[in-house]
């Protein structure tokens, strides 16, 4: 017959057991998973920029910078997919054929958009989560940046 | 025997919903942004995910099979503190403090929602309300109990307003109704529904730029404490704070978690969570715990799971010729309305379980016992929801909006310049707060459930069976939770 203090020891015991368990696997976990995390995000991202494929490699250079193209103050083809690890450099461009002014949130970077130009962006990616990248004037949001640790 | 049978279907439970939840994470994760801050969560990882619900699986089997015998929260003890300081707590003086800093915040909201900017996030209004209000009491509340009790503004005015009453008349006043003990909390619940509805609803993806202007915010403000005034004129000023206000009643269900009382105008100390044994009593009480974990889910869920169903509901609805704003009410109150019955709809089905031990006992009975061990959820879910949402709003309440709070560029105290470092918490952090939250919640949960199984079941092997149930109910909000997370951005 066992009694209470024994029954809550053996609980917390194995809590404690599965607790550090989870410590001692975590780390092999947490990398296959950002392997096939990756993987994932390159098929599945339209307008990815500067991410790995599923090997580690030297970062692609900038001819690869993703292009969000603005038509009458809406995203063409929906809002984007930016995708970035921590640590890397962010990099996009925003095309337009109206003028307005393009605002990063949590970053909080403005870039001046000129009717028919280009506002590039270029900034390293020191915050993690996900944020917005919207334009000023309507508040519409053209892109979804996502910044992985 | 009975046993056997319990942990067999346990089992057979717990891998059904595990290999549900290992394949609800190969979908896509989806993700989206609150209106109000500039940065969200990251999805919570699979691998964490993973290990969340086992852990969950893991700890409620072997608490069921190893389940303690003898009650433990029940009937609990309650001492009162000895000393001045006790006695000043509970004081004239403090009661009036209090009830003064109460007041002077109702009104600031109230005055810069009428007259700040309208940007919801340069205006104290918003910030206060949703977050250090709705969600910084409830952290207050756990610490020390319903301290909102004494901070409510609407029982303040009323007393005064009552006071200064009989002192003209010449005698004291008594309320014209009784209320009405059937009623229980269930006035507070429709006013929790009211308030999430401007929250969630109205507000879109959580007080979004097109939803809930300061404006609306005063307007609601103004409309709750009228309302809060005749019931408390129609009932009695305390009747109605103890039973209908629906603010005292939500932070007072977090408050039960508490080590401090009030008994009889003395502070006094309980054990850790023995209050929620107690506070489940009015009718009303259950619906209240579901209503709090609807609302959270539902916020969750329309960031993620539910996103494309909402915005394919919400096509159709435009379609039909509904504005875009109106269309996207609609369709979110439908939605948000489903999540409430479902959440309700999961918990009956543990009850309508557990009936197989006790057929003399009825449902509503059973549900209304079982609760308040659904409390230590309710808060899981919003300390994984919100807590990386209150890290940096709280940042903006006592910078620019403590300086600024009109938003008019005045500058009070020289931190209007300041701004959210969206850096001070990494995603890691935020993903482990969330993790512990509800493994750690759900750990409570099924403590507060197997204790009353005790005291109503002597017998330790009925309530162990009969806590199969209650524990699979368990068990489904704890990875459901764990799921929302790692499909959204809380």
């Amino acid at each position: 017959m066992q009694s209470n203090g024994t029954r809550i020891a053996a609980l917390l015991v194995t809590l404690a057991a599965v607790v550090v368990l989870f410590f001692v696997f975590k780390g092999g976990d947490d990398d296959n998973d950002s392997t096939s995390a990756t993987t994932e995000a390159t098929t599945t991202t339209t307008t990815q920029a500067d991410q790995g494929g599923d090997e580690p490699k030297p970062k692609p250079e900038a001819d690869e910078v993703a292009v969000i193209k603005v038509v009458d103050g809406q995203p063409d083809g929906g809002v984007a997919d930016l995708e970035f690890s921590k640590g890397d450099e962010i990099r996009f461009d925003v095309e337009s054929d109206t003028a307005d002014e393009v605002h990063v949130h949590g970053y909080d970077i403005e870039e001046e958009l000129p009717a028919n130009g280009t506002a590039k962006f270029d900034f390293p990616a020191d915050l993690e989560g996900v944020f917005e990248v919207e334009l000023h004037s309507s508040e519409t949001q053209i892109a979804e940046l996502t910044v992985n640790p | 025997m009975i046993r056997r049978a319990g942990s067999g279907t346990l089992l057979i439970a717990a891998w059904a919903l595990l290999s549900a939840a290992v394949t609800a994470v190969m979908l896509p994760a989806a993700a989206s942004a609150h209106g109000l801050v500039g940065r969200s969560d990251l999805p919570l990882p699979d691998w964490l995910f993973a290990w969340g619900s086992s852990i969950v699986l893991i700890v409620s089997f072997v608490g069921l099979t190893l389940g303690w015998r003898s009650v433990r929260f029940e009937n609990y003890d309650w001492r009162a503190f000895g000393g001045a300081v006790a006695a000043a707590l509970t004081g004239r003086v403090a009661q009036i403090l209090a009830g003064a800093v109460g007041v002077v915040l109702l009104v600031f909201v109230v005055w810069t929602g009428i007259d700040g900017v309208d940007a919801p996030d340069r205006n104290f209004s918003v910030t206060f309300v949703f977050v250090t209000f709705w969600l910084g009491t409830v952290v207050l509340s756990v610490l020390f109990g319903n301290v909102f009790r004494a901070f409510n503004p609407w029982r303040a005015i009323a007393h005064v307003v009552a006071a200064a009453f009989s002192a003209i008349v010449g005698q004291k006043q008594t309320a014209p109704l009784s209320y009405p003990e059937r009623l229980g909390r269930w006035p507070a619940v429709a006013a929790l529904v009211g308030f999430i509805f401007l929250e969630l609803v109205w507000g879109q993806t959580g007080f979004a730029a097109s939803g809930v202007t300061p404006q609306t915010i005063a307007t609601a403000t103004v409309a709750y404490s009228l309302y809060t005034f005749v019931a408390m004129g129609l009932f009695g000023i305390d009747r109605w704070t103890d039973r209908g206000e629906a603010f005292t009643q939500y932070f007072g269900m977090f408050g039960s978690l508490a080590p401090f009382e009030v008994r009889e105008g003395r502070l006094g100390r309980r054990p850790v969570l023995a209050g929620t044994t107690t506070w489940a009593l009015p009718a009303g009480s259950l619906a209240l715990v579901l209503t709090a974990i609807g609302a959270t889910t539902f916020d969750g869920a329309q960031e993620g799971v539910l996103k494309d169903a909402i915005s394919s509901t919400f096509q159709t609805f435009s379609d039909a010729g509904l504005s875009p704003v109106t269309a996207l009410r609609v369709t979110n109150t439908l939605y948000l309305t489903g999540t409430l019955l479902a959440v309700a709809a999961i918990f009956w089905g543990g009850i309508y379980g557990m009936r197989i031990v006790d057929g003399k006992r009825s449902a509503l009975e059973l549900g209304r016992k079982f609760a308040h061990a659904f409390i230590p959820i309710a808060l899981a879910y919003l300390v994984a929801h919100y807590f990386s949402l209150v890290v940096y709003q709280e940042q903006a309440q006592f910078t620019f909006l403590l300086s600024d709070p009109f938003g008019d560029g005045s500058d009070w105290f020289g931190t209007a310049g300041s701004g959210i470092n969206y850096g001070l918490i990494g995603a890691t952090t935020i993903w482990y707060v969330q993790f512990g939250a509800i493994v750690v919640g759900h750990v409570i949960a099924l403590a507060l459930g197997h204790d009353r199984a005790l005291s109503l079941w002597k017998d330790p092997r009925t309530a162990a069976y009969s806590q199969v149930w209650m524990l699979v109910t368990m068990v489904f909000f704890s990875v459901l939770g764990l799921y929302l997370l790692s499909q959204a951005n809380g």
